[in-house]
Order: C-alpha cells, then sequence, then structure tokens
C-alpha cells in the first residue's frame, strides 16, 4: 500500500464522501479516499438467503451487528439509537431510501419562526446539486406535489400497494395532504440498475441493487474517474503543522498497522456521529480539544430528529411485507409552522410498509397477543401482513446539552475512543410527537383500521445525525464556514450532516448530498485561493 | 438455517425430548403448518439453542420436574404459562430462537404466501397504483412556505 501524499484525502465512504469524490474527480487532483469499512457483496445481502429477517450482520444498530469494523457507540441513555453502516456506501446500505429534500423554511427558521438559527445558505442555492444528485441516484416519484417546490423527478412513483392504498384513503377522508414518496430507487431500469422486486427489506440492503446506495451509484464513476478508495483503513486523526494546517491523516489498516497519509486537504464525511468523533479524537498542542474545535461546538447541538410511530391493524390482508418497506407515501400536512399549535415548525409523516413473518412473530410475542398452543396460528393470521405504521419525522431543534462526546472507557477495534451520546428530546418535540401521533392514529381510523398501537417515540432508531460540526458565518457559534471550510483549519473541510443548522422534518440523505455536492463545486471554483 | 449442527449440542436425550415437547406446546400444527417440533425444524431449532446451554439447561432441569407429559395438551399450556414469569429469561430465548427458524422454514413461508426461503430473486408484484386516488390533492395550490424577498 502507497502512502504517497495526495491532493485530497477524504474519509469516509458513505452518502456525502461519495457524492463529494465523485464531483471532485473532474479535477484531475490525486484523491483518495479512507473508509474503515469493506465493500459489501450484494449475493450477501440478507434477501437473498434464508433467515433474511433476523441475521444480525446486517442489523442496523451496530451494537447489534457488533462487527470490527464497526465502533461502539453509547446511547444507552438516549431515548433515540443511533443506526448506521460502515462500509462503502455507508448509511445507504441499510437506508430506506425515503428521499424527500429540505424545503425552503426551513434554512430560515430563525427569520421565520424564531427557532434555531438560520443556515448561512439556502433552498436555492443548493437547488441545483439536489438536481445534480437526483440525477446521480435516480429518484423514482410523481412531479406536482403542492406540498413541496417543483422538481425534475427521472422514474414512475413506487406502487402503493394495499396497505398504501387504504392509507391514502384515510388522508382523503381526512382532507388532508398525501403524495407519493419520492425514493432513491429504480422502479425502472436505471443507469445500469435493474428495477426494484419489491423484495420488502430495503433496510438490510437490497439484493437486486435498485435501491440508490453509494457503492452503485456515484462510487462506480469516481473511481473510473481516477478516485482511490482504500477500504478497510479506519482514520484515528487528523494531523497538524505547526501553523495549524491539516497536513494527513494516521490510519490503522486491516491488520492493525499504522500508516502516515499526507494530504494537502482532508475532507471529513463520517456522518454526525463519526465526524465529531474523529475531531474530537485529533488532539494536537495547537488544538488541545480536537482539531476545528476553537467554537466549543464540535460534537454539540445534536440532532436525532423527534419520531412518532404509530401501528394501525387492519381486518385484511394488505400486502404490507411486498415493496420498499420505508417509501410508499408522505404528508406534509403539518410541516410548516402553525400559530395554533403548541409547537414550532413541524413534520412529515411517513408510511412504513409491514414486517415480514418472523418479524410479526417476534413483535406479537413481545406484545403478548401470540399465544402458545392451539391458537397460536388464528392468532399469528390475525397479525401477519394486516399491519402497517406512520412515522412521522419531527424536526428536532439544535440544543447544545445534546451531545456527542468520546467515551472515557470504551474502544474500537483499534483502540480508538468510541462515542457515548447524550440526547434528550425537547420540550417542543415532545408536543410535536404528541400530535403527530393523534393524526396519525386519526388517519388510521379514517383508513379503517381496526386497532392503533399508543404513540412510540422512545427506543426509536435514527440514522438521522446531524449538527455536531455546523455551519455559519460566525467562528465563535459555527464549526464550519459557509462553504464547509473549518474556520481554523484553512485546508479541512466537512461535507456530510454534521454540518446541519437545522434538522427539518424529514429524512436528511438527499439534502445532505447536496450539500456535499456544493461543498465540492466552491472548493473547485476557489481552487487558487482555497486557502485563504 | 443455523451454522451450527444441532449435532454439535450437548442436550441430554431427556433435555431434547423435553425441548421437543415444549416445541410442539408453543407452535403445534395447524392451519396446513407443521409443528415446530417437526423433526426438520426442530433439528434448526436445538442447533440454534445449542449456544445458550448453559442459559437454559438450569431452567430445563426444573421444567422437567413438571411432569407435564402426564397432562393433557391444553393443561401442558397452563402449566407452562404459570412459569413464565419466573423463568423469562429461559422462555425469552427459547421462543425468540423457536420463531427465527419455524418463521424461516420454507414450508411455513410458502404456506404463508411468502417468497421461500429468501425474497430475492423471485420478488413480489406490487399491482400498479390507480393515481385517480391522488385527485382531492391535485386539486390543492401550493402550501409549502414560498419565502420572500430577505426571509
Ligand atoms: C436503517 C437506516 C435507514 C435509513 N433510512 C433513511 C431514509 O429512508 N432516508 C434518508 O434520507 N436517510 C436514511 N438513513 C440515513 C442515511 O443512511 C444517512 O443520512 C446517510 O448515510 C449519512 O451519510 P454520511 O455521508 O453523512 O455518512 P455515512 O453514510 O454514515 O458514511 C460515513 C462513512 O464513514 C466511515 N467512517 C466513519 N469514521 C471513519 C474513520 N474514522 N475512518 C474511516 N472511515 C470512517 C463509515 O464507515 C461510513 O462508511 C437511514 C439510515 C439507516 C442506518
Amino acid at each position: 500500500m502507497s502512502n504517497e501524499p495526495v491532493d485530497v484525502l477524504i474519509i469516509g465512504a458513505g452518502a456525502s464522501g461519495a457524492a463529494v469524490a465523485w464531483s471532485l474527480a473532474d479535477t484531475r487532483m490525486r484523491i483518495l479516499c479512507l473508509e474503515q469499512g469493506d465493500w459489501v457483496n450484494s449475493a450477501n445481502y440478507p434477501s437473498a438467503g434464508p433467515g433474511y429477517e433476523t441475521r444480525q450482520d446486517f442489523a442496523i444498530r451496530p451494537n447489534d451487528r457488533q462487527l470490527d469494523v464497526d465502533y461502539p457507540i453509547d446511547d444507552g441513555e438516549s431515548p433515540v439509537k443511533v443506526v448506521n453502516f460502515n462500509g462503502v456506501g455507508g448509511g445507504t446500505i441499510l437506508y430506506m431510501a425515503h428521499f424527500p429534500r429540505f424545503h425552503p423554511s426551513d434554512f430560515r427558521t430563525r427569520t421565520l419562526d424564531g427557532v434555531g438559527e438560520d443556515w448561512p445558505i439556502d433552498y436555492a442555492t443548493l437547488e441545483p446539486y439536489f438536481a445534480e444528485n437526483d440525477r446521480m441516484m435516480g429518484v423514482a416519484g410523481l412531479a406536482g406535489d403542492p406540498g413541496c417546490p417543483p422538481k425534475e423527478i427521472q422514474l414512475p412513483p413506487v406502487p402503493l400497494g394495499k396497505l398504501g392504498e387504504r392509507i391514502a384513503g384515510g388522508f382523503n377522508e381526512l382532507g388532508w395532504h398525501w403524495w407519493p414518496s419520492e425514493s432513491a430507487i429504480a422502479t425502472e431500469p436505471y443507469n445500469g440498475r435493474d428495477r426494484c422486486l419489491n423484495l420488502g427489506p430495503c433496510s438490510s440492503g437490497c439484493a437486486q441493487g435498485a435501491k440508490a446506495s453509494t457503492d452503485i451509484t456515484y462510487w462506480p464513476y469516481a473511481i473510473r474517474a481516477g478516485v482511490e478508495l482504500r477500504t478497510r483503513c479506519r482514520v484515528r486523526e487528523i494531523t497538524v503543522d505547526k501553523k495549524g494546517m491539516a497536513t494527513g491523516v494516521i490510519y490503522y489498516d486491516e491488520n492493525g498497522i499504522e500508516h502516515e497519509q499526507k494530504a494537502a486537504v482532508v475532507i471529513v464525511a463520517c456522518n454526525g456521529v463519526g465526524t465529531p468523533r474523529l475531531l474530537l479524537n485529533s488532539v494536537s498542542t495547537a488544538f488541545p480539544d480536537g482539531i476545528a474545535n476553537g467554537s466549543g461546538l464540535v460534537g454539540k447541538n445534536l440532532m436525532l430528529h423527534a419520531m412518532a410511530v404509530v401501528q394501525g391493524q387492519f381486518d385484511a390482508r394488505i400486502d404490507g411485507f411486498m415493496g420498499p418497506i420505508g417509501c410508499a407515501l408522505w404528508s406534509k400536512e403539518f410541516y410548516e409552522t402553525d400559530p395554533l399549535r403548541k409547537f414550532k415548525r413541524g413534520y412529515t409523516m411517513e408510511v412504513v410498509r409491514g414486517s415480514g413473518p418472523s418479524g410479526t412473530a417476534l413483535n406479537g410475542m413481545m406484545m403478548g397477543v401470540l399465544p402458545w398452543g392451539s391458537e397460536h396460528h388464528a392468532a399469528f393470521d390475525q397479525l401477519f401482513d394486516k399491519a402497517g405504521s406512520i412515522c412521522a419525522v419531527g424536526e428536532d431543534l439544535a440544543e447544545e446539552h445534546n451531545t456527542v462526546t468520546l467515551d472515557p472507557e470504551v474502544v474500537d477495534s483499534n483502540g480508538i475512543p468510541a462515542v457515548k451520546i447524550s440526547y434528550t428530546l425537547g420540550e417542543n418535540s415532545q408536543k410535536m410527537i404528541e400530535h403527530a401521533g393523534e393524526r396519525a392514529k386519526e388517519v388510521f381510523n379514517a383508513a379503517g383500521a381496526i386497532a392503533t398501537s399508543p404513540t412510540i417515540s422512545s427506543g426509536v432508531s435514527s440514522g438521522h445525525s446531524m449538527g455536531t460540526a455546523r455551519m455559519g458565518t460566525d467562528p465563535t457559534r459555527s464549526v464550519v464556514n459557509e462553504w464547509g471550510r473549518s474556520h481554523e483549519v484553512k485546508n479541512l473541510f466537512v461535507v456530510d450532516s454534521s454540518v446541519f443548522v437545522t434538522s427539518a422534518g424529514v429524512n436528511p440523505t438527499s439534502t445532505l448530498q447536496a450539500v456535499s455536492l456544493y461543498i465540492a463545486d466552491s472548493m473547485k471554483k476557489r481552487l487558487a485561493t482555497l486557502f485563504d | 438455517m443455523s451454522d451450527i449442527l444441532a449435532s454439535d449440542s450437548t442436550y441430554t436425550e431427556d433435555e431434547r425430548a423435553l425441548l421437543t415437547r415444549l416445541c410442539d406446546l408453543m407452535i403445534p400444527a395447524g392451519e396446513g403448518r407443521p409443528s415446530a417440533a417437526d423433526p426438520e425444524l426442530f433439528n434448526d431449532i436445538l442447533s440454534r439453542l445449542s449456544t445458550h446451554e448453559a442459559l437454559l439447561k438450569p431452567a430445563l432441569a426444573i421444567l422437567a420436574t413438571l411432569a407435564l407429559e402426564k397432562l393433557a395438551a391444553s393443561e401442558q399450556v397452563t402449566l407452562i404459562n404459570q412459569h413464565r414469569e419466573a423463568y423469562a429469561t429461559f422462555f425469552q430465548v427459547f421462543e425468540s430462537q423457536v420463531i427465527q427458524a419455524y418463521y424461516a422454514n420454507s414450508a411455513v413461508l410458502t404456506s404463508l404466501g411468502v417468497n421461500a426461503p429468501s425474497p430475492y430473486p423471485g420478488g413480489y408484484d406490487v399491482e400498479e397504483t390507480d393515481w385517480s386516488l391522488l385527485d382531492p390533492v391535485r386539486g390543492r395550490e401550493p402550501f409549502y412556505r414560498i419565502l420572500g424577498s430577505g426571509e
């Protein structure tokens, strides 16, 4: 393995790392990406083999997977649990590919609603990058949604299925908005990817390759354009010189051997948990509290989204286990701030399809509704393929006490300090969750559900980690500037959702990829003066 | 199916017999589906349970004293239910492994209309949506917040 100096070193080959690598490739600079995980072979995805619902090697929580490429995350005290995937493609390997964009108002929450802070950029700035990213990922949907700004859509929408149609009927009954979800799923062959086969469990990887994970979207193009991607390389720290400029990184290879890699520019794309971890682990005389942490905000303002999940039970089979689990329809009825509500900002309601047989039975046992004995089968048939959920993804306001910090005791397989999540749901989020849960129940009732669950907001999982190295123009209130460059270290950039100033009421990947393309473009436009 | 072979397990004959009985009590045959004690299924369950022997054996020893075999099936289930709280860990592990084996079994999946052993490569046909369902929404004016200058 050659550790010759490179022009650009990207850390992390996930959603944002892939996008930035692809965009910078046309500069013809020498670009290297270091990724702690492996390439994933789609033939190994659970949905291609037996026991597909319960395999732990593709579990969404790293603490359940416990692979050596994972790092421990102590989220024991957080009501929202952190999920991720560490490998080429990052979280997009397991994501559900629900692909909404942030709304224009999400970038101006302080001005509009007196909460959070305004971003230093806006929707209009990102619009061309959203469009470019959509073309690279391939987005299925339907143009004309009155709840969102207009956009070009590449592919026909994911079919709603019986479950989606029933719930859509509920929204119609109430006179509330709904629309087929924008989904990063090839509903027809797209850019070498085959069409979706409605396998169901997108959240353990897509064996068909229809889901837009970046290992099969951006990376093949970036590599063809000359980017080098080195896997099983875990970065321990970013190194600096006496002038406080980044000089490269120290990383461990697959065999635990330590390497030094020099680079003229370092780009961090390790996600809202991995990025602050790396910055905080990069301690030097110049940066005793972690690199780029002059504001003291690295790891603070963590936003994981306020989630409210309600399950509805129907009296007939609804094909709930078929089709992309997280992509059917969304509702923006309660997205924007309404002064009549007890909270600011809002949420998107997203329909989640039902579980397969194992998931249904395990849940039924846990809830005490699946008995032993001769009644087992009848009880199972009452549950199986008759349930779906509405998950409200609500805007979580940035609060400094919600943090990612280094764990003083726990280390990963290379001895690098792991992370601890300290996170509570603020009052605004709690009121929003309460509101969303009640509205979801109303939808299910209007859709003819025979029962609904209580609102679940604790113990839910989130792969949406934002805000821990936020962008801004004021170096005392932000970690990076308005185009992703560290205020203090002029050749260090952050491109993932750590830079988000607000969390919006939608899933983040479309927006974080647009942000990373925008940062890459900003760098390209300033190549001659990049470090000024 | 578990990677561990049932033959690797060190459960005694008596313990296996009791586990077989418990499997059949938990999920008996019915609705065209096999019993969890069906030999192929039981082998899979046993191999899954072999990694939990240390945890399960002490509870099995106590459950053996209940002499379940002397009771009618419904009475056996009642008795088991009475012991679930006292041996919560045993039942959590046992039930979870039985379910994971049972509901991954090809015969069971097929009877439920689910592709066996896995969704891929067959996939599913989801019927095309009739988008006239959207007509009530289509008529609505854009309602996302359009920002004015300076906002
Ligand atoms: C189960 C699940 C479902 C989800 N569903 C959705 C959805 O429907 N819609 C949506 O928008 N989002 C969804 N997400 C979130 C989505 O996956 C993330 O928003 C997205 O992947 C984040 O992109 P990223 O580039 O910031 O980080 P990631 O994609 O997480 O990539 C970071 C990469 O950095 C690597 N890395 C970290 N530290 C180091 C280090 N020190 N050295 C080397 N490499 C390192 C990691 O291994 C990883 O590959 C979901 C996530 C999960 C897990």
